[in-house]
């Protein structure tokens, strides 16, 4: 099976292209991601933030959207206000005009106020009525807010309605559709039981943000859409909440090819979760057996970010956890049979990752040569980490890992400035067929990583669910060999651009396979590279 | 009343016998009365100051009393009166030490023959070649004695530190001196200065045994796997039998991902010094990797044998689940994963 995929791709590979990347802040956005730190060491504070690559208008455009953390002061009154009134605090939308530059728009579109007591995390990004426009979710440290989107370019909070304020501490979240029940559903993850009266400061003499097994662990939520704006947490009878843990990020995918999507979360210093869907509204946590919980030494890593794709072009989904440095970014590969193992040296990723400490990141193919790169935005999440230890560094720039056929060669990412990164959202920008990245700086503000592109060829296609979820959410796509997975979630507290993207080397037409999520297969022969195709779910299989 | 008179004189003329001041003495300290012991022996002397065993008698009632200062003056007078009484030279000399006097202290342990004081004062006085000696005799002698092994720790670390100190002192260029300071450096984690240190001893005398290696542990603390890599291999042609450099050029091999090339070292180490249980657990790890099972069950089956408990016993464990699992081992597949478990339970999270 490995010998008979690889041929083509390798084919499709000569035309290989580095491509550069142009680095700077938007015009337009003028965001800075507000985390307050102070000499307290409020865990939250290093924390945030996600950022959204979606297209709220239906205008062909990726805008964007980013998650702002909030006002804290060293020793917070209760109750928690965070000052999110404040527009400084704000989470704020970004319309991409036709120029590429921005507009703010978050009080046009009925985002600016987050809610006081809410210190703002994450999003994730999906269309859970069906109504043709993405909806958002956002995360935080107090309760969760979900923004539907109403089609005049104005969102209406319909969190209480929904049923979907979670509460605690969330971090990561994505839609997805687990019952295949053509509506999407949403899986939240939570850090920990932490609240600033019970924070810790550690490291003696420097005072560092204490260790996570300082704090109790907790429980994911999982809800259930009822098809009629509103929710039902089905966290306890689907078996998310038998286990407790410390989660920051999530990612969809179907590890076994039996239709139904899957879920893997990557845990902070202990055992990571691979939750296999039992096809009715169950989900059992396999990671041990499955050998994607630990590293080949029994080492849990600090996971923080994550992504569930396919690197090796087997037809199978991978797994990439983003870690601390000291440790390195853990790379599972998928044998096929339901079971992983541990590739990170392997895939050279163990040699370039050793000293890096990241956050958002993805698996996708930024030189368009047929194979999934990986990109990473770093820094560590103790903010004198160089005081403590020398040879680590807090500010950190991002990394480019060019997949050469499965073995990973650092490649320019356009910067070797270092950043406080955290969350980091990835799309194609500027519809030119070559992905761009966008990342949320801790202090600061984001920064776009404009892919100059080169001359390999590439298709995407934008799916459009009928029976299935509108967004095709969970659809597994084959181009010429390689396989993505229909999926906003994955990276760090971030959505990415919900399209599916393939680069195609030097191959000027792509023979397309879709397995919906609903069941239906659909072929399309020959279809024509570089473009930007919707592929419409057929009404009959 | 005349009774009361006799008994009155009775009493006096015993309060008049030395003798009976000193068994009062001798009586007291046994029962551990010491201010008692004090009075009894001072009242010996006041009417015998000849006496040598009332002298030695106050000086041992002090030093229970934990004054050791007040004990030293009695005592030496104790063997002025009788300088062949021989029992004084023990709790003088630990007296003098107690006290601070460690340099007259050891003539005294001299005489008594005590290696543990002897060491102790000839450490507090920078006699530290011989206090080594004599310490590593004294743990020969007590080998569960944690101030033993205290001190003779604090010796030679302060006689290494002299030696070092020396040595920079004394030939600053050398390549040994350039090693020392390097290794110093990576002590304090100042990687730079301790790899500007490696690289001059190295240019000096590319075969210094040891300096490859020690570089190529520093390379390894900051992860630059192909950089260590090199150094081990210079090293392993410099000392083809040292195994601990072919057991860290595998590891390095390890992390670069070429378990091939790691299990040839591995074996090679393996084979200079057998059974040691980070290179078995390293080989089992190479061996998994090259799809050999049966190679990697007898690697991991021999650590545990080596190592029941601990850490490297259970990454063996963990392993064996993993080619278990692998080979469709359901069953003890499980068996071992519930022993890592086990292994694991105290850092299992709430």
């Amino acid at each position: 099976m490995f010998r008979k995929l690889l041929i083509p791709v390798l084919l499709l590979s000569t035309a290989q292209s580095v491509p550069t990347f142009d680095v700077s802040t938007p015009k337009g956005i003028d965001f800075v991601l507000e985390n307050s730190p102070t000499p307290k060491k409020y865990l939250i504070e290093t924390m945030p933030g996600g950022v959204a690559l979606l297209d709220y208008n239906n205008d062909g455009l990726l805008d964007v959207f980013l998650v702002n953390g909030g006002k804290i002061t060293p020793n917070m009154p209760e109750p928690l206000n965070f000052d999110r009134d404040n527009p400084k605090y704000w989470n704020r939308l970004y319309r991409q005009n036709k120029d590429g530059s921005f507009t703010d728009v978050t009080e046009a579109a009925g985002l600016s106020h987050a809610g006081n007591g809410n210190y703002g995390m994450g999003v994730a990004v999906g269309d859970f009525d069906n109504d043709g426009y993405p909806d958002l979710y956002v995360t935080s440290y107090g309760k969760n807010m979900l923004y539907h989107n109403n089609g005049d370019g104005t969102f209406t909070d319909v969190t209480k309605k929904a049923g979907v304020e979670a509460g605690g501490w969330s971090e990561s979240a994505g839609f997805f559709d687990y019952d295949n029940d053509g509506y999407l559903d949403l899986f939240v993850t939570r850090y920990m039981e932490w609240d600033p009266a019970h924070n810790k400061d550690c490291g003696g003499f420097f005072h560092t943000y204490c260790p996570p097994a300082e704090y109790p662990a907790t429980t994911n939520i999982l809800y259930h859409n009822n098809h009629d704006g509103t929710f039902t947490d089905v966290s306890k009878a689907s078996g998310i909440a038998a286990k407790k843990s410390r989660s920051l990020g999530v990612a969809f995918n179907d590890y076994d090819n039996d239709g139904y999507a899957d879920i893997m979360v990557a845990n902070d210093a202990m055992q990571e979760f691979l939750f296999h869907n039992n096809k009715n509204g169950t989900f059992t946590e396999v990671a041990l057996d499955a050998g994607v919980g630990f590293t080949d030494n029994g080492s849990p890593v600090s996971g923080m970010g994550v992504d569930f794709r396919d690197y090796d072009n087997d037809g199978l989904p991978d797994v990439v956890i983003t870690d601390l440095a000291r440790q390195v970014y853990a790379l599972f590969h998928n044998d096929g049979n339901g079971m992983f193992s541990y590739r990170s040296m392997e895939t050279n990723l163990g040699v370039l990752t050793a000293g890096s400490s990241g956050w958002g990141m993805r698996l996708e193919d930024f030189d368009n040569d047929g194979w999934k790169d990986l990109f990473v935005v770093q820094s560590h999440v103790m903010d004198n980490v160089d005081q403590v230890t020398p040879a680590i560094h807090y500010l950190q720039a991002p990394m480019l890992a060019f997949n050469r056929q499965g073995h990973f060669e650092l490649g320019d990412p356009g910067t070797s400035m270092p950043v406080a990164s955290r969350g980091a959202a990835f799309g194609d920008i500027n519809n030119d067929g070559w992905m761009d990245v966008i990342e949320a700086v801790l202090g600061g503000h984001p920064l776009l990583f404009r892919n100059r592109g080169g001359s390999a060829h590439w298709l995407t296609l934008a799916l459009r669910g009928t029976k299935s979820n509108r967004d095709g959410y969970g659809a597994r796509v084959l181009a010429n060999g390689q396989t993505q997975f229909a999926a906003a979630a994955g990276s760090y507290l971030s959505s990415s651009d919900k399209r599916v993207h393939f680069g195609l080397g030097s191959a000027k037409t792509a023979d397309v396979e879709v397995f919906w999520p609903s069941g239906t297969h659909q072929v399309l022969k020959g279809v024509q590279a570089d473009q930007i195709l919707e592929v419409r779910e057929p009404e009959k299989p | 009343m005349i009774h009361a008179i006799v008994l009155f004189l009775a009493m006096q003329a015993a309060a008049q016998d030395p003798a009976e001041h000193q068994d009062a003495g001798v009586a007291a300290l046994k029962a551990a009365q010491n201010d008692k012991a004090i009075q009894e022996f001072k009242k010996a002397i006041e009417l015998d100051p000849s006496s040598a065993a009332a002298y030695f008698g106050l000086g041992v009632a002090y030093m229970q009393s934990r004054e050791y200062a007040a004990a030293i003056a009695p005592l030496k007078k104790a063997l002025v009166l009788d300088p062949t009484m021989s029992t004084v030279h023990k709790p003088l000399s630990y007296a003098l030490l107690t006290a601070g006097y460690a340099a007259e202290a050891i003539p005294q342990f001299q005489i008594s023959g005590d290696k543990a004081g002897m060491g102790i004062a000839e450490l507090q006085t920078g006699d530290l070649v011989n206090a080594v000696q004599n310490l590593q005799g004294a743990l020969a002698e007590r080998p569960n004695d944690p101030d033993m092994m205290y001190y003779l720790a604090r010796a030679t670390g302060l006689l290494s530190k002299q030696l070092y100190d020396n040595l920079l002192a004394e030939y600053p260029n050398s390549p040994r001196a350039n090693l020392a300071a390097a290794e110093n450096y990576a002590a304090l984690r100042q990687e730079q200065e301790a790899e500007a240190h490696y690289q001059a001893a190295l240019k000096q005398r590319p075969d210094l045994p040891g300096a490859h290696l020690a570089l190529g542990q520093l390379y390894a603390t900051e992860s630059k796997w192909k950089e260590a890599e090199a150094e081990y291999r210079v090293e392993a042609k410099v000392q083809p039998g040292n195994a601990e450099a072919a057991y860290r050029m595998g590891m390095a091999l390890l992390q670069e991902g070429n378990g091939a090339e790691a299990r040839v070292e591995l074996e090679r180490a393996n084979r200079l010094l057998p059974d040691m249980p980070e290179t078995l657990a390293a080989l089992g790890k190479s061996e998994a990797l090259q799809g050999n099972y049966a190679a990697a069950e007898k690697a991991w089956k021999r650590v545990i044998e080596l190592e029941k408990t601990g850490e490297l016993a259970a990454q063996s464990h963990f392993g064996l689940a993993g080619i278990y699992r692998k080979q469709g081992k359901a069953d003890d597949a499980a068996r071992e994963m519930q022993i890592f478990q086990e292994a694991k339970q105290p850092q299992k999270q709430q």
